[in-house]
């Protein structure tokens, strides 16, 4: 992703995507955010919402012609000021390894880290919530550090349980229910990240922060 | 009341899907046939959007514990009430106590393979943020957020809403609307965001050959058999917003085309999009059938749409017309 | 009147084994013309049969649902009053075409998709009597 413009493309008539140019960084994130909240007061928008550098614009109903919505989501994205990371800091207590985290043995052997060291680097950062997605109350975070990136598993595991902290990649995460993962699982947390009958469901939104505390080491 | 009777059901609570609760990660779901759906609920008088039982493995049976008007949309499964023949696509009254029996789509070349169950006043489960569709990642939405089981009870309309004038049917869409490609059932699709990065023998085979839908293929998505789609440079994505419809490409090449239980959001490169206005089609294909994919652009999209829409709107002006003066014709 | 339309079904089948073309049996009120078109069948209009199925109303008269290959009823298919027998198609909306009263099919009298008016006889059928087996 070199460009220097936004890619905008379809999703059929029901969304467009639009894609924000340069490296995946936080300030595009910050961007994106306030993208999305300007968009989202826009008549013929359903939903505005942020992914990864990105953003899915659903439409309430598709207009005829999509060109000016095009041209007015690029003149809104020249404007956009990074958003400031405004949002609650959410304190996770994780269980690391044992039955807890059971493929942190795949990250040791691919890291070269000790255990100790792999909770040190993960629990270090404030991680940021880029965007939710993949599933109800799920967050995609920005900030791991790059030494405990563990390539996503050969063959996926078809029920990680809910509460699941998984490292995939460059990035860390949170299931927040049971469902199929290729993600190295580390360890566990006991938050409830969404629940239906409350409002909002979901416990956090972009630009909350999170931050993983080691409540135990199984080593 | 219905009760279920059978034993492995994979039958799910469902209606128009979830829209807008997107940005809580949580996709749409909704009948994979969403214009039987419709015109099942505006036959009996229903709200467009109430929600019905989708039936996907059959034999299916349910008993109604209570006299309630019902119809079956989508597939022809030879259906019987207590016995007697009951047409697709056809209103009926059932009494207390009669049971309904879905046998296997009957064979033939317009096979499709969902049938929907629609009752006077919808089917009677909590909407949950807007919607009665079940969402199974989470269990939310639906019958307890799964799909049903051997003597579950579902709740159907309000008492004295279950009466409605019946006996009368509708012409499915796929008789008055069908969409072959050289013989073979086609949908209509837009390129996505990389289209362009496939070489020009996948770009090709996408729209000139047939892909036959793998045993692979369910609510979440249709995994499809044919060429091999090879890009000109690999691609890594980031994670990005989804929908239903969207063709993903993973590495063996492979499509995917993600349908109503796909997750809101992913990362594998998209070569197109089946467009919403044909998703039933698709979410109607069986099994090892071939299908083929039409080249489309918004504005024909669109159209696609606004025929689904006059076919609705014919349903509903024609049902309405009938209910009151059934004289009519 | 009734005595030979009574026994049609089965002079047709002795007929179709003869090598007889045309078979006409009068009575005091009327007459039956029996046509043996190689042991194929025909009805026709020109025909009186106990029971005619007559359209409900103006629209497209249809032998079978159009998402089935076949027709509601068949050849020698006993009916019963009120059953669907047919179906009349104005624009995406299916009326029945209910049988008057218990019979046995004989045959359509108009094509499957022709465009009918009320009153339109669409279908014969002949009473249900003890001397044929359905």
């Amino acid at each position: 992703m070199t460009q220097t413009e936004p890619q905008v493309s379809f999703l059929g008539t029901t969304a467009l995507l639009f894609e924000a140019p340069g490296e995946m960084c936080l300030i595009t994130q910050q961007r994106i955010w306030s993208l999305a909240r300007e968009a989202q007061s826009w008549p013929e928008v359903g939903e505005a919402i942020p992914g990864m550098n990105n953003m899915l614009v659903s439409f309430a109903d598709p207009p005829t012609n999509p060109t000016p919505l095009i041209m007015r989501l690029q003149d809104a994205w020249r404007a956009a000021r990074p958003m400031p990371l405004q949002g609650r800091l959410v304190a996770l207590d994780v269980i690391y390894g044992g039955d807890a985290g059971p493929h942190i043995g795949d990250v040791i052997a691919h890291t070269g880290l000790a255990i100790d060291d792999i909770v040190a680097l993960h629990t270090a950062p404030d991680y940021p919530v880029y965007a939710i997605g993949s599933h109800p109350g799920y967050c995609y975070l920005g900030g791991m550090d790059r030494r405990i990136a563990t390539p996503r598993r050969q063959v996926p595991v078809l029920r990680l349980p809910g509460g699941a902290v998984s490292i995939g990649g460059l990035q860390t995460g949170v299931s927040a229910s049971d469902g199929p993962s290729g993600w190295n699982t580390i360890g566990s947390t006991s938050m409830v990240f969404f629940d239906a009958t409350l409002s909002p469901p979901c416990l956090l939104q972009p630009g909350d922060v999170i931050r993983f505390r080691a409540e135990r080491v199984i080593r | 009341m219905i009760e279920i009777l059978s034993q492995t059901a994979l039958a799910t609570v469902q209606d128009l899907g979830r829209l807008g609760a997107l940005g809580f990660g949580v996709g749409t779901s909704g009948a994979m046939d969403d214009l039987a759906l419709a015109a099942g609920n505006l036959l009996l008088g229903n709200d467009e959007a109430d929600a019905a039982v989708e039936i996907q493995v059959f034999p299916f049976e349910l008993r109604f514990q209570v006299a309630c008007a019902f119809a079956l949309t989508g597939a022809d499964c030879a259906a019987t009430l207590d016995g007697q023949p009951v047409m697709p696509w056809w209103s009926y009254q059932a009494n207390e106590g009669q049971v309904l029996r879905l046998g296997p789509p009957v064979a033939g070349p317009g096979r499709i393979s969902r049938a929907y169950l629609c009752t006077a006043g919808g089917i009677d489960v909590p909407a949950v943020l807007g919607s009665r569709s079940t969402q199974l990642r989470g269990a939310l939405g639906g019958y307890e957020g799964r799909s049903l089981r051997q003597h579950d009870v579902v709740r159907v309309g309000q008492p004295g809403d279950r009466v409605r004038r019946v006996g009368f049917g509708l012409v499915p869409p796929a008789q008055v609307d069908p969409l072959l490609q050289d013989g073979v059932a086609g949908m209509r699709v837009m390129p996505a965001a990389e289209y362009d990065h496939y070489d020009e023998a996948s770009r090709a085979a996408l729209w000139e050959q047939s892909w036959k839908i793998t045993p692979q293929s369910d609510r979440y998505g249709y995994r499809l058999s044919g060429p091999k789609l090879s890009m000109t440079t690999p691609l890594e994505l980031r994670s990005h917003g989804i929908v239903p419809g969207v063709i993903q490409v993973p590495h063996s090449g492979q499509p995917i085309v993600q349908m109503r239980d796909a997750q809101p959001s992913g990362g594998y490169p998209k070569i197109g999009t089946v467009i919403k206005a044909d998703l039933w089609r698709l979410g109607q294909a069986p099994i090892g059938s071939m299908i083929r994919f039409i080249r489309c652009d918004w504005d024909d999209a669109l159209a696609a749409e606004q025929r689904n829409r006059t076919y609705l709107d014919n349903v509903r002006r024609l049902t309405a017309l009938y209910r009151s003066r059934p004289g009519l014709a | 009147m009734s005595m030979p339309f009574q026994h049609i079904h089965q002079i047709s089948e002795y007929l179709a084994g003869t090598d007889i073309t045309l078979l006409e049996l009068r009575g005091p009120k009327g007459a039956v013309r029996l046509a043996n078109n190689a042991g194929k069948r025909v009805v026709r209009d020109d025909l009186v049969p106990e029971i005619i199925v007559t359209s409900p109303g103006t629209g497209l008269f249809l032998h079978r649902h159009p998402a089935s290959e076949t027709a509601l009823i068949h050849d020698g298919d006993v009916v019963a009053a009120e059953q669907i027998v047919g179906l009349l198609r104005v624009g995406v909306l299916l009326m029945p075409v209910k049988a008057p009263s218990d019979g046995i099919f004989v045959g359509h009298l108009m094509a499957h998709g022709e465009l009918v008016d009320f009153g339109k006889k669409l279908i014969a059928l002949r009473a249900q009597t003890k001397e044929v087996q359905p």
